[in-house]
C-alpha cells in the first residue's frame, strides 16, 4: 500500500528539484563570498537530497514531512577556523536554528560532527535573487578538517550497523583512540593557529587578506602587496583596537557605502593610470574610512612614509579636501 | 540639505564650456573689451573630465565653501540654472547656450578691479543625478587665449587650457554647484566657495542668485555652543586645558578677523585628545569649515564672582536668575552635571 506521505514527498521532489538547484547554487555563493570577505579559508560544497535519500529518512523519521525537513538543500562548510565561519554565516542569513552536535555527546564519549546551522535569507539579501521571499531552508554542517575526517570514516560505519557486534573489541579500542587524537589535534591546530595568527605579521596578513577580499569586488586592478603591508602597520595606529577594529570599521564603511564605492572605482578605471597613484591598493577604502573623522592624524601619519600630495589626490576621490593645508 | 563628501565622491563630469572674461578697464571707453564666448563645449577626453571633477572638488570642499540656497530675488543665472538642474533631459546645445548667458551675466556684474579670468561651466552629476557646475578661474595677464575650431563651434581647446589655466599652481576663484538631490522638483542642494577672499564676495553669491544656507548669527552661534559643551562634558581634559581651549574662543570670537576657520581653530586650540569628537559634533550640527563671524556679545558676557574663600562662580548672563547673593552666603539653583577635580 502506498504512503501518501512519502508519494507527496516523491512528487514534490521532482517539482522543485530544479528549484532547490538554483537555490543550493545561490547559498553556496552567498556562502563563499561571505567567508571570503572576512578571509576565511574554507571549502564549501553543496548538494541537494537525492530522491532516495530523502525517501530513506522519511521512512527512518516517520513523524517528518517533505515540507518539515530543513536539509533538502545541504551546504557544507571545511575550515579550521569553523567558530568563526559560524559567526559569519549567522551574520550573513536568517539563523532559524542552531545545533552544536558535540554538545550532546558528554565528556566520556567521542565522536563530534561540528555545528548544523538551519539557515533561510534575509529579506533584503542583497544576493538573494528570486530566492528571497520564498521561505527556502538550507542546512548548512561548519566541520573543522579533523571533523571531518571523522564523520567521513564513520558514515562508512553508519551502514554497518548490524555488524557492529562483530567488530573486535580490540579494533573498537583503536577506532576511538584515534577519534581522540583527532580531537586533540583539532585543538592544537586550533589554539596554534590563534597564536600564530595574533603574531603582528600574520595579523597583518590577515587583515589585507581582508581588505583585498572587498578590494577585489570593485576592481581587478593588482596592487603592490609590500606597499599594502607597509601603509597598514603605519594606519594601524590611528586605529584605537588596532587592526580588527581598522577591519571591522572598513567592512561597515563598505556596506554602508557600497554604491558609492563603485562608482569612485569605476571612473578611475576609465583612465590607464588614476590621478592619485595609490588609488588602486586595498589601503585605499581605509584611508576612506579615516578622512571622515580623522582627518589630521591621518596625514600626519601619512606624511611619515609618503609625500602628502599623495594622500590629498586620494582624499579628493573620494569628496574630500585637505585645501586648508595644502600649500 | 548641505552636500556630502560621499555626494562629492560620486560627481562626475559630461560636458564643460570655457568663457574668456578679461579685465574691464574702463567701460566708458570707446574701446571697450568684450568677454570671449565660446560657441561651442570644449572637447575633453576622459583624464580631462577628471581634472576638472578634481578642481572642483578641491575648490567646493576646501574651508572656504559655504552650503548656499537660492536666494529670494532670484538673479537670470539662477533662474537658468534651476531650470537646467530639473529638467529630465538637456542637450549640449542647451548648455552651451545657457553657460554664455553665465558668462555674459559675471561679465556685467565685474567691476573694473575684477581680475581677468575664465568661466568654466561644467554639465555634471552626482549621484548620477543631474548637476551645474561654474568654476571662474584665474587668467594671466596677456596670456593668449584664442577660439579654434569652424565658425559657429568655435571653441577653447583643452590642449591650450591645460598650458595657460590648468597649471599644478591654478587657483579656484570661485566656485559653484548645484546638484539635484532628489526626484521631486527643486530639490537642489548648492554650494559656493571663494578663496580670493575672507568671505565670500558678494557678487559672486548675486552672480549666482544665492545666500548663505545660514546666517553668520547662526553659525557662529552653533560654533560657539558645539564647542562649549564637547569641552565642558570633555573628561579627558584637566581644569587647565579647558581653560585654555575656552580662552582661545574668546579672543577668537573678540578678534578683527571676519571669518572662523573652524578646522584651523580645532588644530591650533584644541587638545588633541578631544578633536574628532569636536570635528564630529560640528559636523553633526552642520556647522560649516569656514563661516564668516557675527558678535554673539550675550553668550560671551559672564559675571564672575569671587569669595574671601577664592571660590570663583562664573555666571553666564542667560542664567543670572539662578543665583542668589547674600552677604554672608551664595546660593545656586541649579542642577550639578559634572564633579571634578584639577589635576
Amino acid at each position: 500500500m502506498i504512503d501518501p506521505r512519502l508519494e507527496d514527498a516523491r512528487r514534490k521532489h521532482a517539482d522543485e528539484f530544479e528549484l532547490l538547484s538554483r537555490f543550493k547554487t545561490n547559498a553556496e555563493l552567498s556562502t563563499k563570498l561571505a567567508l571570503a570577505a572576512r578571509s576565511i579559508e574554507a571549502v564549501v560544497t553543496g548538494r541537494v537530497k537525492t530522491l532516495d535519500s530523502l525517501l530513506k529518512k522519511l521512512i527512518r523519521k516517520p513523524e517528518h514531512t517533505y515540507e518539515s525537513l530543513s536539509d533538502k538543500v545541504g551546504l557544507r562548510v571545511i575550515s579550521n577556523e569553523a567558530p568563526q565561519a559560524c559567526e559569519t554565516i549567522r551574520g550573513r542569513f536568517h539563523c532559524v536554528r542552531e545545533e552544536d552536535k558535540s554538545a550532546g555527546l558528554g565528556a566520556d564519549r567521542l565522536g563530534y560532527p561540528g555545528t548544523h546551522l538551519d539557515i533561510e535569507l534575509l529579506p533584503d539579501d542583497p544576493e538573494g535573487g528570486e530566492f528571497v521571499h520564498m521561505g527556502l531552508r538550507a542546512e548548512i554542517q561548519v566541520r573543522t578538517y579533523a571533523q571531518h575526517a571523522w564523520c567521513d570514516v564513520s558514515h562508512r560505519f553508519d551502514y554497518k550497523k548490524d555488524a557492529e557486534d562483530y567488530i573486535p573489541q580490540k579494533l573498537k579500542r583503536r577506532l576511538m583512540l584515534t577519534v581522540g587524537l583527532l580531537e586533540i589535534a583539532d585543538l592544537n591546530l586550533l589554539e596554534v593557529s590563534n597564536e600564530i595568527n595574533a603574531l603582528p605579521p600574520f595579523q597583518l596578513d590577515k587583515t589585507l587578506n581582508f581588505l583585498e577580499g572587498l578590494y577585489f569586488r570593485l576592481t581587478a586592478r593588482s596592487p603592490d602587496r609590500e606597499l599594502s603591508r607597509i601603509t597598514l602597520a603605519a594606519l594601524a595606529s590611528l586605529y584605537a583596537g588596532g587592526l580588527p577594529e581598522m577591519q571591522a570599521r572598513v567592512d561597515r564603511l563598505f556596506e554602508q557605502k557600497k554604491a558609492m564605492l563603485r562608482q569612485v572605482f569605476e571612473r578611475n578605471e576609465r583612465v590607464p593610470e588614476a590621478r592619485a597613484a595609490l588609488f588602486f591598493q586595498p589601503e585605499s577604502l581605509v584611508i576612506c574610512d579615516l578622512l571622515e573623522d580623522k582627518r589630521d592624524a591621518l596625514l600626519e601619519v601619512w606624511a611619515k612614509i609618503i609625500p602628502e600630495e599623495e594622500l590629498y589626490r586620494l582624499a579628493n576621490e573620494f569628496g574630500y579636501s585637505y585645501g586648508d593645508v595644502e600649500s | 540639505m548641505p552636500l556630502t563628501p560621499d555626494d562629492y565622491a560620486t560627481l562626475e563630469v559630461a560636458h564643460a564650456v570655457f568663457h574668456d572674461l578679461p579685465k574691464q578697464w574702463a567701460r566708458n571707453r570707446d574701446d571697450a573689451i568684450e568677454p570671449t564666448l565660446s560657441e561651442a563645449e570644449t572637447p575633453l577626453d576622459e583624464p580631462g573630465r577628471q581634472h576638472i571633477r578634481a578642481k572642483l572638488v578641491e575648490t567646493l570642499r576646501s574651508p572656504k565653501a559655504y552650503p548656499v540656497t537660492f536666494s529670494p530675488h532670484p538673479s537670470a543665472v539662477s533662474n537658468s540654472v534651476r531650470e537646467y538642474v530639473n529638467q529630465a533631459r538637456s542637450t549640449v546645445a542647451d548648455f552651451v547656450e545657457r553657460s554664455r548667458l553665465y558668462a555674459q551675466e559675471l561679465f556685467a556684474l565685474q567691476g573694473a578691479v575684477m581680475s581677468a579670468g575664465l568661466l568654466c561651466v561644467v554639465s555634471c552629476n552626482v549621484n548620477r543625478r543631474a548637476a551645474l557646475g561654474l568654476i571662474k578661474i584665474e587668467r594671466e595677464e596677456g596670456a593668449q587665449l584664442e577660439l579654434s575650431g569652424a565658425a559657429g563651434a568655435r571653441t577653447f581647446t583643452l590642449a591650450m587650457l591645460d598650458n595657460l589655466v590648468f597649471t599644478k599652481n591654478t587657483k579656484l576663484f570661485k566656485a559653484g554647484l548645484f546638484a539635484k538631490v532628489g526626484p521631486e522638483a527643486d530639490s537642489i542642494a548648492a554650494t559656493a566657495s571663494d578663496i580670493q577672499l575672507g568671505s565670500m564676495a558678494h557678487y559672486w553669491l548675486e552672480f549666482l542668485g544665492c545666500q548663505k544656507e545660514r546666517e553668520a548669527r547662526v553659525e557662529t552661534k552653533a560654533f560657539f555652543e558645539a564647542l562649549v559643551q564637547e569641552v565642558n562634558r570633555a573628561e579627558d581634559l584637566n581644569a587647565l586645558e579647558k581653560y585654555s581651549v575656552y580662552e582661545a574662543l574668546l579672543v577668537e570670537m573678540r578678534s578683527r578677523r571676519r571669518a572662523i576657520n573652524t578646522q584651523q581653530f580645532i588644530r591650533e586650540h584644541v587638545p588633541a585628545a578631544i578633536q574628532d569628537k569636536i570635528r564630529t559634533r560640528l559636523r553633526e550640527g552642520g556647522v560649516a569649515n569656514h563661516f564668516d563671524k557675527d558678535n554673539i556679545k550675550r553668550s560671551l558676557r559672564r559675571k564672575i564672582l569671587r569669595t574671601e574663600h577664592d571660590i570663583h562662580v562664573i555666571v553666564p548672563q542667560d542664567s543670572d536668575d539662578r543665583v542668589e547673593v547674600e552677604e554672608d552666603f551664595l546660593t545656586v539653583r541649579d542642577t550639578i552635571v559634572r564633579v571634578g577635580r584639577d589635576s
